[in-house]
């Protein structure tokens, strides 16, 4: 019922909440106050813990169930180390989080949720807690800068990042631009603007707009590889092949693991018809994205350009088999949502 | 033996060594076929750019000038089910040979009961009249196809040799083959010829007449999509109320099917022994060409959701799927498309025929550029046809070369597949080819009649009115077809070659011409009908020369293997050929 409740609250009030209120952290405080509201709900008054539970865990978890978190938490605890029962030990797991999260104990919530996390990879259960905990504890630590720094930066980057995931993108440009006023060199900032400019539905301005705020935010943080990666992008889109090689490269230089931008590269050598040179930079993206099967398709004709065709029908078949394994996980592979749902 | 038929201009001999030996042929064969092309009623272009207004448009829709009744009717009545998108096939074909491309069209059906319950199910056949009219024919012709079930695709060709085209008609039903009787009328010659062999409620949507073994027979290749039949039709639909045409994911996939002429109106179904039948698809359009320049024709299948297919012909009456190896299975992501229609030409004039397929909005349509035979590049982001096609869902397809540039550009009959989207209905789009790199939209130039919207389905390429320039048929769900008639606004030069085999089939499918114009510019272009989905062009090889007026050599080598070479011929005219050998003094054979 509490799940319940709160999944309401988050669902159902969260959205209308935010649209109506504007901000998110004014969002977030109403929303705070309504989950708060749920789970505090389970120790309404009233209601008395049983007494002739026939272990300690078993009472931790009437108490727990009850309301009675403070005196739930301690039993919970100590019965931890020592369950053997798998799913007695997961129900406990689950209750010292809910315990945790009324009694406002991060450290507490945070480490059970590690735990349950790495003993119950796969249980719904614990997912779903663990992704409505993780809200809270946001929830929780957007309510802790409202307060104490109302006015920061910071609190503006909240804010305007929260704008962006709600497609509100004059009021997240108007807070990002807000922070450039009283900090004009704050890293990741241009960034952001560039990405709103391409979120949006595109003018004939839009790659050039964007343009300029990907390369001032190089200007501001040279080592920024995301910023060198779009620019590439938006040169590879343009098919300004040799400006999107220069971007790309950047990008690789600055961040090792940046599979994406290895893959870029080598679809532009690839489109020049620098077949010996692409090889590199897609072997690297297919080791660090060794699921990805587009890498794999771009390394197979790169290494069937270059003659080496052992290795490129080993990198078909690796494409083959990775775009099978995707297409089974996405439920319908590159089919539109609407194609997806079920015949009757 | 090569005969002219200018379509203006003086009559010339095209090569000068028969000229005298077949002067007497020339003429008799001129004087049957001039009148056809005095086609004073059809629009003619002033022929000085100074006196063109910037507005003309470069395509006329003159469907309207004629009464037929034929509407492309889907038998859409509230169920949507699952084939209704494809409907409307279109072939233009000369098919009393009186020297001006004629027009036939295929027709849907009524549901659930797949039966051609009223006129307005039926197929038509228009004979050009040569003033720009039509007359409907259908009923003297015998091609209404009354008893047949939902049709397709048609695919034009002279299977037999007697010099008339003839008529497949791929169904939902049995599949049909009409023999032209060269008398005006058709006869339903499928009962025992072997095309009657089909599996069961196969929905056939494809044809393309080819000589895969180069016997001087056309063979023949079906395009399947699935099985269905309106009791296993699926339905779907968004909360459970609003029907959507269901994914073909949810259908099997099937063989496309080759069937080898024996001869004396006999086919041999070879799927399995050719190959063929290992390779199940959902197929839509066929490509037939040479794509690895060994004189075997090869087939190209585009494939809705599941890889295309490229069968390379090994020469042994047998074929090797080699999409994969050869990089136009998927695009360039690794992904599976929707694809739709195909065609198969040489879009950079370098001597290799590349690829191309369309298929729905948010997808982009797919360029392959072939790389000497070995394999193809994915070039639809280079050449910008990727962001051009983004926007629409295509259908029939092919390169035409509308302004006689001399460089095949790119148009596409569009609509989306379904009703619900505000784009739904689409106009169609010209993409002009920039000196074989690039391609730019060029569709508002066509004029309004081309920017029509509607869910455009078929299309054929066709010169109407033998002025060598080239005009398009393009059929709609739930709409007459639009004639647009191209307007030829600039003085560029061509040639149209109308080939006849003798060794080789007449229609000279398959047949490959290389043309050196006067300033030694190499262009290439081979004999198919087969372009686009559901559709059959005119079988004439088309060739824009842009503002050259003189050319040097065309050198064809027809299937059979001749080589026959014409020297210094003369533009803006549609030069019969006869195949025969050339010899050349000093080459080895």
């Amino acid at each position: 019922m509490r799940q319940a409740l709160t999944r309401a609250c988050l669902v159902a009030f969260a959205p209308r909440l935010c649209a109506k209120d504007g901000t998110m952290i004014r969002s977030l405080v109403l929303l705070f106050s309504c989950c708060s509201v749920v789970v505090a709900s389970a120790q309404a008054p009233g209601k008395t813990p049983t007494t002739d539970s026939p272990s300690a865990v078993d009472r931790g978890l009437q108490l727990a169930r009850s309301g009675h978190c403070q005196q739930a938490l301690p039993l919970l605890k100590k019965a931890v180390p020592v369950a053997t029962d798998k799913s007695l030990k997961m129900k406990t797991g689950l209750a010292i989080v809910r315990c945790g999260l009324v009694l406002q104990q991060m450290d507490t919530v945070v480490n059970a949720l590690l735990w349950l996390n790495r003993d119950f990879p796969t249980e719904p259960e614990v997912l779903y807690v663990t992704t409505h905990a993780f809200s809270d504890l946001a929830t929780n630590v957007a309510m802790q800068l409202a307060r104490t720094a109302r006015g920061s930066y910071q609190a503006h980057e909240l804010n305007a990042e929260t704008l962006e995931t709600q497609g509100k993108w004059d009021e997240a440009t108007a807070e990002y631009n807000q922070i450039l006023k009283s900090n004009p060199d704050l890293p990741g900032i241009h960034y952001r603007l560039g990405r709103i400019i391409l979120s949006q539905p595109a003018t004939p301005n839009t790659v050039e707009d964007a343009r300029k705020e990907f390369r001032a935010e190089l200007q501001i943080d040279p080592n920024n590889a995301g910023a060198e990666y779009v620019l590439g992008e938006l040169a590879r889109q343009q098919q300004e092949w040799d400006e999107a090689i220069l971007h790309f490269e950047r990008a690789t230089q600055l961040d090792a693991s940046f599979a994406d931008a290895f893959l870029g590269l080598g679809y532009s050598l690839k489109a020049l018809g620098r077949y010996a040179e692409a090889v590199g930079p897609l072997e690297s993206a297919v080791k660090l994205q060794p699921e990805n099967p587009t890498a794999h398709y771009q390394l197979s004709i790169a290494y069937g350009k270059t003659g080496q065709k052992e290795e490129a029908k080993r990198e078909m078949e690796l494409f083959q088999r990775t775009s099978e394994k995707a297409s089974e996980q996405t439920n319908g592979g590159n089919l539109p949502a609407k194609e997806r749902a079920s015949p009757q | 033996m090569t005969k002219q038929m200018p379509g203006k201009g003086p009559l010339r001999p095209a090569v000068p060594e028969i000229r005298l030996s077949y002067l007497a042929l020339v003429f008799a064969v001129v004087s049957c076929s001039l009148m056809p092309f005095a086609l004073a009623n059809l629009p003619r272009p002033p022929r000085s750019a100074g006196e063109l207004p910037e507005t003309r448009p470069w395509f006329t829709d003159i469907a309207q000038r004629s009464t037929f009744p034929y509407v492309t009717s889907n038998g859409l009545a509230g169920r949507k089910y699952f084939p209704l998108p494809m409907c409307g096939g279109v072939a233009a074909f000369d098919y009393n040979n009186d020297g001006k491309v004629d027009l036939f069209f295929t027709n849907g059906a009524h549901l659930p009961d797949l039966k051609k319950t009223s006129p307005s199910f039926h197929n038509c056949l228009l004979e050009n009249r040569g003033d720009g009219t039509f007359t409907d024919v259908t009923a003297k012709a015998g091609l209404s196809g009354s008893d047949l079930e939902y049709s397709f695709g048609v695919a034009a060709g002279d299977y037999d040799n007697d010099g008339y085209e003839d008529l497949f008609i791929c169904s939902a039903g049995r599949n049909t083959l009409y023999h032209n009787n060269g008398d005006g009328t058709f006869s339903d010659v499928t009962a025992g010829s072997g095309l009657d062999q089909k599996p069961a409620n196969l929905l056939s949507v494809g044809a393309a007449w080819f000589d895969y073994d180069n016997d001087g027979l056309l063979d023949l290749v079906v395009s399947n999509y699935t099985i269905w039949t309106p009791v296993t039709d699926k339905r779907c639909a968004m909360n459970s109320k609003e029907e959507f045409y269901c994914s073909p994911t949810i259908y099997p996939a099937v063989a496309t099917r080759l069937y080898h002429n024996l001869g004396h109106g006999r086919f041999e179904d070879v799927t399995e022994h050719s190959g063929l039948g290992a390779a199940p698809s959902k197929g839509m359009g066929i490509s037939i060409a040479d794509f690895n320049s060994d004189g075997l024709m090869d087939i190209f299948l585009s494939d809705d959701t599941l890889p295309n297919l490229l069968f390379i012909n090994q020469g042994n009456g047998t074929f090797k799927e080699e999409a994969v190896a050869r990089g136009v299975a998927y695009d360039d992501t690794g992904a599976t498309v929707s694809g739709m229609g195909s065609d198969a030409k040489d879009y950079d004039n370098d001597g290799w025929v590349d690829l191309v397929y369309n298929d729905l909005m948010s997808q982009l349509f797919g360029l392959y550029r072939n790389d000497r035979g070995q394999s193809f590049d994915y070039v639809s982001t280079q050449t910008r046809i990727g962001t051009l096609s983004r926007p629409y869902s295509g259908w029939s397809l092919g390169f035409v070369d509308y302004d006689n540039d001399g460089w095949k550009d790119l148009f596409s009959a569009n609509g989306d597949i379904d009703d619900l989207q505000p784009n739904s209905r689409q106009h169609d789009t010209m993409f002009r080819n920039l000196g074989g790199k690039v391609f730019s939209d060029v569709s508002e130039q066509m004029g309004p009649d081309f920017m029509t919207l509607g869910y455009h389905r078929g299309s054929a390429f066709v010169d109407l009115n033998n002025d060598g320039f080239i005009d398009l048929v393009v059929t709609a769900l739930g709409e007459k077809p639009r004639f647009l008639l191209n307007n030829a606004i600039n003085q560029n030069h061509w040639i149209l070659l109308d080939l006849s085999g003798h060794k080789s089939n007449h229609d000279g499918i398959g047949a490959k011409i290389t043309l050196t114009t006067a300033s030694g510019r190499h262009l290439y272009n081979h004999a198919t009908t087969s372009v686009g989905f559901m559709s059959s062009s005119d079988r004439r090889v088309h060739f824009g020369l842009g503002t050259e007026n003189g050319i040097d050599s065309i050198e064809i080598l027809w299937p059979s293997g001749t080589i026959q070479r014409l020297e210094h011929v003369h533009p803006d005219q549609i030069l019969r050929v006869e195949e025969r050998a050339t010899v050349f003094p000093g080459r080895s054979k």
